[in-house]
């Protein structure tokens, strides 16, 4: 503990950068053990050191003191404690305003690392009303951030700005932003091979839309770009007869021998719940039926049993299945 | 004439001799003129010609080919000509002509102008991006989509905002089925203006020919594919069999080819032997020749299962018509096949299967089909053929 408190002077903005930096290594190697962390939170002065820190010109620095700040709000009491310190402090530290300068920054080399801490930020239930308060404040802030993550080369350092993903998933849980312009462009990243993360965030969303009823109706509209979404990482490459292709939305008919499957079972297991969701109203299950889904998940159910093997999706394929095969039979959900 | 101006006063006797000596000043001088007469004025009866070649009063351009006044020459010379104009001038006097031709829908001469605007090197980026947006424009009405596109996109490297630009770059590239910019032209308009209908309309269209094109693409693949698999297992149950080819090369392992296969009878054109829907039975087309009549019958589809017999049986069902005598009956006529490698005639088993006569030394498929030569038994027709003279193929 009086180590941590000593070494809160070396972080001053105003000392030596050497001495900066090796406090600084220093206390990133403890936010990396749970007693570090907590001698860490404990003492709000070094906090504040660290908010201050992040600023710093020395591009090294800056990005320790962010990383660290990565690991203290990994879990939700210490993601709380740091985020309210923040605003407690004299100067506000503006954390969240920060972060989404940073990732929304062409030229920034924090993107990536600060997209990480807003992650975490915004996983906390209780934060995340607040969060999205400060975000929406500028009206320019959402559609830039989803532009950063739509656009693969947007951050010019090479930052991936893949964390975007889970920061719109969370976003979504609150159900009064979900715009449909910011979904259209972040639909594609659902398949997005290049990282399990993107993928993850962007079904996640997916998911938190399909909860509410009352989207379904914008889901399964003429355009479908939504249902597509949700229904590429379940198509494999087998070949549908000419009748069954045409009854597919347009950008799953006569997919190549080369299509592989989403190859993660929480994943296909997240999109079948989805599709589970879009089964509540007879509508939506006529609709359902009307583009193919039924057929699409029997081979989906096939490769499933006979390659995957994991339970859970099959679990999760068979309820849906069950629901569209039985049209007159109505189950007790609303119609 | 100083002293004159030196008095203050002038009496009005002195003023009026004033006016009359000066006026005798004139007529001195005027007279003291070399006498000529004005012959530069236009003649009188052919006025009117004269005023139809004026550039002031001409009803109708200069066509090539005329006679140009000097005068016209002469403005032309200050319009166009580098020394009397700075290039912002010179590049915007081809402007000027540019546009005009583009309200008179004269777009190649819109064409010409602009570019030679262009070629004013007038550093002067907002004029240089008005002639290539110009220039775009022209070229968008007479489809040259590519050359419009490539303007459209230089235009907007001298003014980034140009809105009227990147919507023509926008269109072009649609035409041009190039999505991929569309779309970015598109996003890009409604980034300044979010109601932009017609980007918005836009952007879905490209977005639904875009789809359309990829699916198509992907069944034409697939559909490819299928033939493909088709074709290798039609050949590997021919090679199977060991059948043998008019025209395939003899001693090299020749590759069968779909050429080899497609029948060169114009009646089996569209029949050429294909594995029936089990995937087991050869189905082949056939020529039935009657050397009698000089004429041949055709069966698109015969069985490699079925027997001689069985084709002899369909063939005669009815007589032919040129059979006046009916010997061309089911129990009355050999059939016959041409080897033509060695130039001689074999006589087939009519209970054989097709399949079995084909597998004979002797039989090869010729121009993609089974050739077979019908005669009445014991006739003379019969005697002829078979003594035929016939050459052995020469081997190429």
């Amino acid at each position: 503990m009086d180590t941590v408190r000593e070494l809160v002077q070396f972080m001053q903005p105003n000392q030596r950068l050497d001495l900066k930096a090796v406090a600084l290594t220093h206390v990133l190697g403890l936010t990396g053990s749970s007693e570090g962390k907590s001698a860490i939170l404990s003492l709000d002065e070094m906090l504040m050191a660290i908010f201050g820190l992040t600023y710093d010109e020395n591009q090294t620095v800056a990005k320790d003191a962010v990383l660290s700040l990565i690991n203290l709000t990994a879990e939700e009491e210490a993601a709380i404690k740091v985020f309210q310190l923040a605003k407690q402090v004299q100067p506000t530290f503006a954390i969240v305003e920060v972060a989404a300068k940073h990732v929304t920054d062409e030229q920034s080399d924090l993107a990536d690392p600060w997209s990480m801490v807003l992650s975490n930020l915004t996983r906390v239930e209780s934060l995340v009303h607040e969060i999205l308060g400060t975000l929406e404040k500028d009206e320019q802030t959402l559609p830039r951030l989803a532009k950063a993550f739509a656009q693969l080369d947007y951050n010019k350092k090479k930052a991936k700005l893949h964390y975007l993903a889970p920061i719109f998933c969370n976003l979504t849980q609150l159900c009064c932003h979900r715009k449909y312009q910011l979904l259209e462009k972040l639909l594609p990243f659902a398949s997005f091979e290049g990282s399990v993360v993107r993928r993850g965030g962007t079904i996640g969303i997916l998911k938190n839309v399909c909860f509410d009823v009352v989207y379904h109706d914008v889901i399964l509209d003429e355009q479908g770009s939504i249902l597509v979404a949700i229904l590429q990482p379940l198509c494999g490459p087998e070949e549908f007869s000419d009748e069954d292709n045409d009854l597919l939305p347009i950008e799953l008919q006569y997919l190549p021998e080369s299509k592989t499957r989403e190859e993660d079972p929480d994943l296909r297991k997240m999109l079948l719940e989805c599709l589970l969701q879009l089964c509540s109203t007879r509508r939506s299950r006529e609709i359902l039926r009307s583009k193919g889904v039924y057929e699409i998940l029997r081979e989906y159910h096939k490769w499933e049993a006979k390659v995957a093997k994991d339970s859970d999706c099959l679990l999760a394929c068979e309820n849906v299945v069950d629901i569209l095969i039985k049209p007159s039979i109505q189950a007790n959900l609303s119609s | 004439m100083e002293e004159l101006a030196a008095q203050r006063t002038w009496t009005e006797e002195e003023r009026l001799e004033l006016a009359a000596q000066l006026d005798a000043d004139l007529d001195a001088f005027i007279d003291g003129l070399e006498k000529k007469r004005y012959e530069e004025g236009w003649p009188e009866d052919r006025w009117q010609e004269e005023m139809d070649k004026h550039p002031f009063f001409m009803k109708r351009a200069p066509q090539p080919g005329d006679d140009v006044h000097p005068m016209f020459e002469g403005l032309q010379k200050l319009k166009y000509d580098p020394e009397e104009n700075t290039r912002d001038e010179l590049a915007l006097n081809y402007k000027e002509d540019g546009n005009f031709y583009m309200k008179h829908k004269k777009f190649r001469m819109a064409i010409y102008s602009f570019t030679e605007g262009i070629k004013s090197k007038t550093e002067n980026p907002d004029v240089l991006a008005v002639l290539y947006n110009n220039r775009s424009a022209a070229h968008f009405f007479i489809k040259n989509y590519r050359s419009s596109l490539s303007d459209a996109q230089r235009a907007l490297f001298f003014k980034p905002d140009y809105t009227k630009a990147r919507w023509r770059s926008a269109q072009c590239a649609y035409e041009l089925e190039r999505f991929d910019v569309c779309t970015q032209m598109c996003e890009e308009l409604l980034e300044v203006d979010v109601d932009h209908k017609e980007a918005n309309a836009l952007l879905h269209k490209n977005k639904m020919k875009k789809l359309e094109i990829e699916r198509n693409q992907r069944k034409e693949a697939a559909e490819a594919k299928r033939r493909l698999t088709r074709f290798h297992r039609l050949r590997d149950a021919i090679e199977q069999r060991a059948i043998k080819f008019d025209d395939q090369r003899v001693g090299k392992k020749a590759a069968l080819t779909e050429e080899l296969l497609q029948p060169k009878f114009l009646p089996l054109e569209d029949h050429s032997v294909h594995l029936d829907e089990d995937g087991s039975t050869l189905v082949w087309p056939a020529a039935f020749s009657y050397p009698e009549f000089l004429f041949s019958d055709f069966q698109q589809k015969l069985p490699e299962t079925a027997t001689m017999q069985d084709c002899l049986a369909t063939l005669f069902a009815e007589p032919l018509p040129c059979d006046k005598a009916q010997s061309y009956r089911q129990g009355n006529v050999n059939v016959y096949y041409e080897n033509r490698k060695v130039g001689c005639v074999h006589k087939v088993a009519v209970e054989k299967q097709l399949a079995e006569i084909i597998a004979e030394k002797g039989f090869f498929v010729s121009g993609g089909a089974l050739l077979f030569y019908v005669v009445p038994k014991d006739s003379r027709v019969e005697q002829e053929f078979i003594h035929q003279q016939r050459r052995p193929m020469v081997y190429s």
